[in-house]
C-alpha cells in the first residue's frame, strides 16, 4: 500500500478488499457446494447416478473424451459454429438495422413485424428449416441466425436512435450529408449500446446452434448430448453441458470485455 | 420564404414577420408569431427570453435548418448555398468524446472535403493563440468545462463561419465558471470579427456580453423590446462594475416580470 495514504483510507481501501474477498468466496463456495451436494447426492443414493450422472463421473467421462482428442473435435466444431453465427447475425442484424435507419419510413412499416417476430418461438420452425435448408451446417446457421437476428436488429437500432440531437445538428450545419451523418456521428456513438445488444446475441446464438445441432448434427457438443441421453450415458451429457457452460461464458467475457473498450472510447 | 440579401451595406441576416408553426397529432404550436429583426454584420446579439419561447427555433431558421411558416429569412450571403456558413455551439459543449481536440476542429473541414493540411494549420494555429496548444492531442474528457467551450469554439472558427449561432452555450457550466468562460468566448468572437447570434434565458449573461438585446415575449414569440447594451466596456467585470449594468438589468427584469408571474433567470 502507497505509505502517503491516510489511515482512514488504508482502512477504507482494506474494507473494500476484504469485501471483495468475501464475496468471491460466497461466488466459489456456491458452485463447491453444488457439485459436493450432487456428488455426495449420488453416492449415498440419494440420487440415481444412472439418471443424474455425479460430478466425478462427468469429468471423468470428459477426461476420457479429453484423451482420445474428440473433446477438442466436439468442441471445436460447436465452438466454431457459434462463432461463425454470432459474426453472421451480428453483421446480417447490423447491416438490417442501418437499413431501417436510412429508410425511416420502412422501419415505421416494418415496427410491428418486428416485434411479432422477435417474441415468436422461432425455434419451433427448426425442423422445417431442415427440410427447407437440407441437414447440414447450413441448418445450424439458420437456426441460429433465425433466432439472433431481430433482437440484434431491435438492439442496435435503439443505439442508432439514442445519438444525441445536438451532434447531428451540427453535422447538419457543417453540411453533412446523411451519410457522413451516419459515418461521424450515429455510429460511434452508438458503438457502446451495439456492443450490449451484441452481448444478448451471444446467449441468442448458443441457443440456436445447441438447438440446430439437436436437430441435424452428427458432431459437436450438442449432438454429444442428444447421443448421450439416448444412450443413458448421463456423464456424457452432464459434461457436455459444462463445456458448453465454459464456452459460453468464455465467448460472453470477451464481448463484455470489448463492451468496457467501447465505452471507454467514447470516455465514459 | 428564404431569399438572399443582395443590396450593398445591408443586413447579415433578417427576419421578415416569421411565423413558425409546429405540428404534432396532438396539436399545431405557433413557436414564433410574427418575429422581425435585422442581425448586423459584426455585432454580438443576445435574444432574451422565457424557456421554451422559441428561442433555439430562431437559431435553427437562421442557420436554414427550418423554413418559416410564413414570413422571410433573408441573408446576405455570396455563396452559392444562399445561406452563409453556420457555425453552431450548443449547452453541452457537443464536442465529439472519441476525437480528439484537433480532430473535432477539423470535423467541418473533413465534412466538407476541404484540403486537410492547410486547414490542419489552422486549426493549430487557433488552438496555440488561444491556449490549448498543449492539447491538440488530448481528448475532452481531459479538458474543464471552459476550455471544451473554447475548443468548440475554435471547431466552428475551423469553418470559417459568416455567422455564429449560440445556443445557451454556458448554462451548463457552474455560476463562477460561466462569468469568466462566457466573457472568454465572446472576447476570441469580438476579436475574430464574427458575427454572433446568442441565446440565454439570463438577463445578467446578456447584458455583460451583447451589443444589442433582443427580449422575445412567452409563446408565440415576439419581440417585445430592442435594447441597445450602450456600455463602452467590453471586458465583462468592467462592464458588470458599471453603473449601467444596473439600470439595463432593471430594466429587463421589469420587461419581463411584467408578462407573467414567471421569473427571470439572472442575478448580477
Ligand atoms: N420539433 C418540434 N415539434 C413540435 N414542437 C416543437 C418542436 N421543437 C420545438 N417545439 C416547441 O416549440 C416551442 C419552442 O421551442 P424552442 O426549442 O425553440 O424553445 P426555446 O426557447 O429554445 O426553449 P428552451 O429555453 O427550453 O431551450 C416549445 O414549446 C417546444 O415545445
Ligand atoms: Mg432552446
Amino acid at each position: 500500500m502507497d505509505p502517503n495514504l491516510s489511515e482512514e483510507h488504508k482502512a477504507y481501501l482494506r474494507k473494500r478488499k476484504r469485501e471483495t474477498r468475501t464475496v468471491s468466496f460466497f461466488r466459489a463456495l456456491i458452485v463447491l457446494a453444488f457439485f459436493a451436494a450432487w456428488e455426495l447426492a449420488a453416492r449415498c443414493g440419494l440420487l440415481d447416478p444412472f439418471i443424474f450422472s455425479s460430478p466425478s463421473r462427468a469429468f471423468l467421462c470428459l477426461w476420457g473424451l479429453l484423451k482420445d482428442r474428440t473433446l477438442f473435435l466436439h468442441a471445436g466444431v460447436t465452438l466454431a459454429e457459434a462463432a461463425a453465427g454470432f459474426f453472421a447475425g451480428s453483421v446480417l442484424g447490423g447491416l438490417l438495422a442501418f437499413l431501417l435507419w436510412w429508410f425511416p419510413r420502412a422501419e415505421r412499416v416494418l415496427d410491428p413485424y418486428l416485434v411479432v417476430i422477435n417474441s415468436l418461438p422461432k425455434i419451433a420452425l427448426g425442423p422445417v428449416i431442415i427440410v427447407w435448408v437440407g441437414s447440414g451446417y447450413s441448418s445450424i446457421l439458420t437456426v441460429t441466425l433465425l433466432v439472433s437476428v431481430v433482437c440484434t436488429v431491435i438492439g442496435v437500432l435503439a443505439g442508432f436512435r439514442e445519438v444525441d440531437r445536438e451532434k447531428i445538428t451540427l453535422l447538419k450545419s457543417f453540411g453533412a450529408g446523411k451519410g457522413q451523418i451516419f459515418f461521424y456521428a450515429v455510429f460511434p456513438a452508438s458503438i457502446p449500446s451495439v456492443v450490449s445488444a451484441l452481448k444478448i446475441n451471444v446467449g441468442m446464438t448458443w441457443v440456436g446452434v445447441i438447438v440446430g445441432e439437436f436437430l441435424v448434427s452428427r458432431s459437436g457438443l450438442g449432438y454429444l448430448i442428444v447421443y448421450g441421453g439416448q444412450v443413458f450415458r448421463m456423464d456424457l451429457v452432464m459434461g457436455s453441458v459444462l463445456i458448453l457452460s465454459a464456452l459460453s461464458a468464455g465467448m460472453y467475457a470477451l464481448v463484455a470485455f470489448a463492451e468496457k473498450k467501447a465505452r471507454k472510447f467514447l470516455g465514459e | 420564404m428564404n431569399r438572399t440579401l443582395s443590396e450593398a451595406g445591408a443586413p447579415l441576416l433578417a427576419f421578415r414577420d416569421v411565423y413558425l408553426r409546429y405540428h404534432t397529432p396532438e396539436q399545431e404550436i405557433t413557436a414564433l408569431g410574427g418575429v422581425s429583426f435585422e442581425v448586423r454584420e459584426g455585432e454580438f446579439l443576445v435574444l432574451l427570453g422565457p424557456s421554451g419561447c422559441g428561442k433555439s427555433t430562431i437559431l435553427s431558421l437562421a442557420a436554414g435548418l427550418l423554413s418559416p411558416s410564413a414570413g422571410e429569412v433573408r441573408w446576405k450571403a455570396p455563396e452559392k448555398t444562399g445561406i452563409p456558413r453556420i457555425g453552431y455551439m450548443f449547452q453541452h459543449d457537443g464536442l465529439f468524446p472519441w476525437l480528439t481536440v484537433t480532430d473535432n476542429a477539423l470535423l467541418g473541414p473533413r465534412i466538407r472535403r476541404e484540403p486537410l493540411p492547410e486547414k490542419k494549420r489552422k486549426v493549430e494555429k487557433l488552438l496555440e493563440q488561444y491556449g490549448l496548444g498543449a492539447f491538440r492531442k488530448s481528448f475532452p474528457r481531459e479538458l474543464s468545462g471552459g476550455m471544451r467551450q473554447r475548443a468548440a469554439l475554435i471547431r466552428t472558427l475551423a469553418s470559417d463561419p459568416g455567422l455564429l449561432l449560440l445556443d445557451e452555450p454556458f448554462s451548463a457550466l457552474d455560476y463562477q465558471t460561466r462569468i469568466t468562460v462566457s466573457g472568454d468566448i465572446a472576447g476570441i468572437i469580438r476579436r475574430e470579427g464574427k458575427t454572433a447570434v446568442m441565446v440565454t434565458h439570463d438577463v445578467a449573461e446578456a447584458i455583460s456580453l451583447a451589443d444589442r438585446i433582443l427580449i422575445l415575449s412567452e409563446r408565440p414569440s415576439t419581440i417585445r423590446r430592442v435594447l441597445k447594451v450602450d456600455i463602452p466596456e467590453r471586458d465583462v467585470p468592467a462592464r458588470r462594475a458599471s453603473p449601467r449594468f444596473g439600470e439595463l438589468f432593471e430594466i429587463i427584469w421589469k420587461e419581463m416580470k411584467s408578462e407573467d408571474g414567471s421569473q427571470p433567470l439572472g442575478g448580477a
